[in-house]
């Protein structure tokens, strides 16, 4: 018995056996080529994370080239500091790279355009805008200033709350000169245009009105010989030959100021009024007194003597009482002189105020006004840069006040 | 003044007023002719007349203190003022001076002529045509 059950329990493990060892080499090649495949797997997987690597790498290379190389100045800043800026920016201000990291961009704004800047981010802040425009005044290393177009963008980032700030300063400064320029001559012409028309309505009107008084006048003398008439119409006629003369001399004068080529000479202010009144006609009712610390400037002096000498003219004309006072005073701050000439003469009703210094607007029929005398005034005192006004109590005094700008009369 | 009808003229040169009034008998009219030398006079005189307005008012542009251009304003906006014709004879051919008595409903422009026959003249047709129209009062 025991040999029979012994040779079927052999051959039943070596059956066992057999298929076992089929089983295993089975699933050895299985995982051979499992293995194979995640090698080959592997290299493309490296393959590719080196290909994209090598892309990353060039694409930020490109980046900083743009960021460095662009012919427009690039700056990135975070809560008003420079973080970075390109070689351009740095070229335009004068400060290295180095120096500005750290710097905040107010630093490097002119001090006018600061708060404008400033009004500009934080609207940009708390709006949802992801952009804005700004023309604004930088100032270099060494205090000059140009003029810069800026663009302002936001530079996302999902992992931080803070935003960082791209700006693209573009140099403008000789457009915004030459823009200014243009204005300015825009200006100038306008002005001029307007004087024209002021003129043809001079000779439509103040030259031609007296001409035609003395033709009239000239007319009667022929059919009418009564000799006692003579006399009054003699009389007619001279006081339109005066009338016209004076217009004449005192268009003469005004074209005179609009002239922008002149010669500037140093002098003291109070000479030059005291020489003014030496030339007026002042009657000996009349006081002048002056006021304040009179300084010494340089500028055209026929130009501001026909104000001093228009003004004080004025106050002289328009002083009724016994005794007449007239006191010129100067006073000044930082950027201005202020001159006043006041006088205790009739006055002016302010609804007047404004009229006055227009051509050829006389309040009074006198026979000396032509209208001329203090639009020429305001005329000088504006190439001054200045201003004038005028204050007055009817019947008790009147007030011309003017300003010069201290930058145009420096030596 | 008594209440006969009559003339308002602005006018501050006096020889235009005496060529005016001489140009005026010569057309045998007896009409009185009030003057003054300004617009603001004139104002005031025709805010205390306002019983016996005057007919026609002839009108200087170029004036003192209150012009004529002025004057034009203030007239058309008084109620009781405005209806009165007025007649600009000026020696202003400027186009915004006529525009603007135009806009102000005047009855007539008139520059003044150089010469006295033409002003003779010019007067003489005002006159005439006035003398057929007819007058609101």
């Amino acid at each position: 018995m025991s040999e029979e059950i012994l040779k079927k329990r052999f051959l039943r493990e070596k059956n066992a056996r057999l298929q076992a060892e089929k089983l295993l080499e089975e699933k050895s090649l299985e995982l051979y080529l499992k293995n194979k495949e995640l090698e080959r797997l592997n290299v493309g997987l490296n393959e590719l994370l080196s290909r994209t690597s090598d892309q990353l790498d060039t694409l930020s290379y490109e980046h900083k080239q743009l960021f460095e190389n662009s012919a427009v100045g690039v700056l990135l800043s975070k809560d008003g500091n420079i973080l970075q800026c390109n070689s351009t920016f740095s070229t335009l201000v004068g400060y290295s790279e180095e120096e500005m990291k750290g710097m905040s961009i107010s630093e490097i704004t002119y001090e006018q355009d600061v708060e404008p800047s400033q009004l500009s981010t934080e609207k940009f802040n708390n709006r949802n805008i992801r952009k804005y425009s700004i023309q604004k005044r930088y100032k270099k290393k060494n205090g000059a200033v140009f003029w810069g177009s800026t663009h302002v963008s936001e530079i996302s980032n999902k992992n931080s709350k803070s935003r960082y700030l791209l700006a693209v300063i573009i140099d403008v400064h000789k457009e915004k000169i030459t823009e200014k320029k243009l204005q300015q001559t825009v200006a100038e012409l306008i002005e001029v245009n307007d004087n024209l028309e002021s003129f043809a309505h001079i000779a439509s009107h103040d030259l031609k009105a007296p001409l035609t008084g003395i033709n009239t006048v000239l007319g009667w003398m022929e059919h009418n010989t009564d000799p006692d008439k003579m006399t009054e119409y003699v009389q007619l006629m001279q006081l339109r030959v005066t009338k016209m003369y004076q217009l004449i001399d005192n268009i003469i004068a005004y074209s005179r100021v609009s002239s922008t080529d002149e010669e500037r000479t140093f002098f003291n202010t109070k000479s030059l009024v005291e020489d003014c009144i030496l030339l007026l006609d002042v009657p000996l009712h009349v006081s002048i007194e002056f006021e304040g610390d009179f300084p010494d400037i340089m500028t055209n002096k026929t130009k501001l003597s026909q104000v001093f000498s228009n003004l004080m003219d004025n106050s002289i004309r328009h002083i009724n009482k016994e005794q007449g006072k007239i006191v010129v005073g100067v006073m000044e701050d930082k950027t201005y002189f202020y001159f006043s000439i006041w006088d205790n003469g009739i006055g002016i009703e302010s609804k007047y105020y404004s009229k006055i210094f227009q051509i050829f607007n006389s309040l009074t029929p006198s026979k000396k006004s032509t209208g001329i005398g203090l639009s020429l005034v305001k005329k000088v005192v504006e190439q001054l840069g200045g201003k004038i006004s005028v204050d007055s109590k009817v019947d008790q005094y009147t007030v011309f006040e003017f300003s010069i700008n201290k930058e145009k009369v420096q030596l | 003044m008594t209440n006969e009808d009559y003339i308002l003229y602005l006018e501050d040169d006096a020889v235009e007023l005496m060529k005016f009034e001489m140009a005026f008998t010569k057309l045998n009219r007896t009409m009185q002719i009030q003057s003054f030398e300004n617009g603001l006079l004139g104002w005031e005189f025709l805010v205390n007349n306002k019983r016996h307005l005057p007919k026609i008012i002839i009108l200087d542009l170029k004036m003192p203190v209150m012009s004529g251009l002025e004057f034009l304003e203030n007239i058309k906006n008084h109620l009781s003022l405005r209806k009165i014709p007025i007649i600009v004879l000026t020696s202003s051919e400027d186009k915004n001076d006529i525009l603007f008595s135009y806009e102000n409903q005047v009855a007539g422009y008139f520059v003044k002529p150089f010469s006295i026959k033409d002003y003779d003249e010019t007067i003489q047709r005002i006159n005439e045509y006035w003398a057929v129209s007819k007058i609101s009062f």
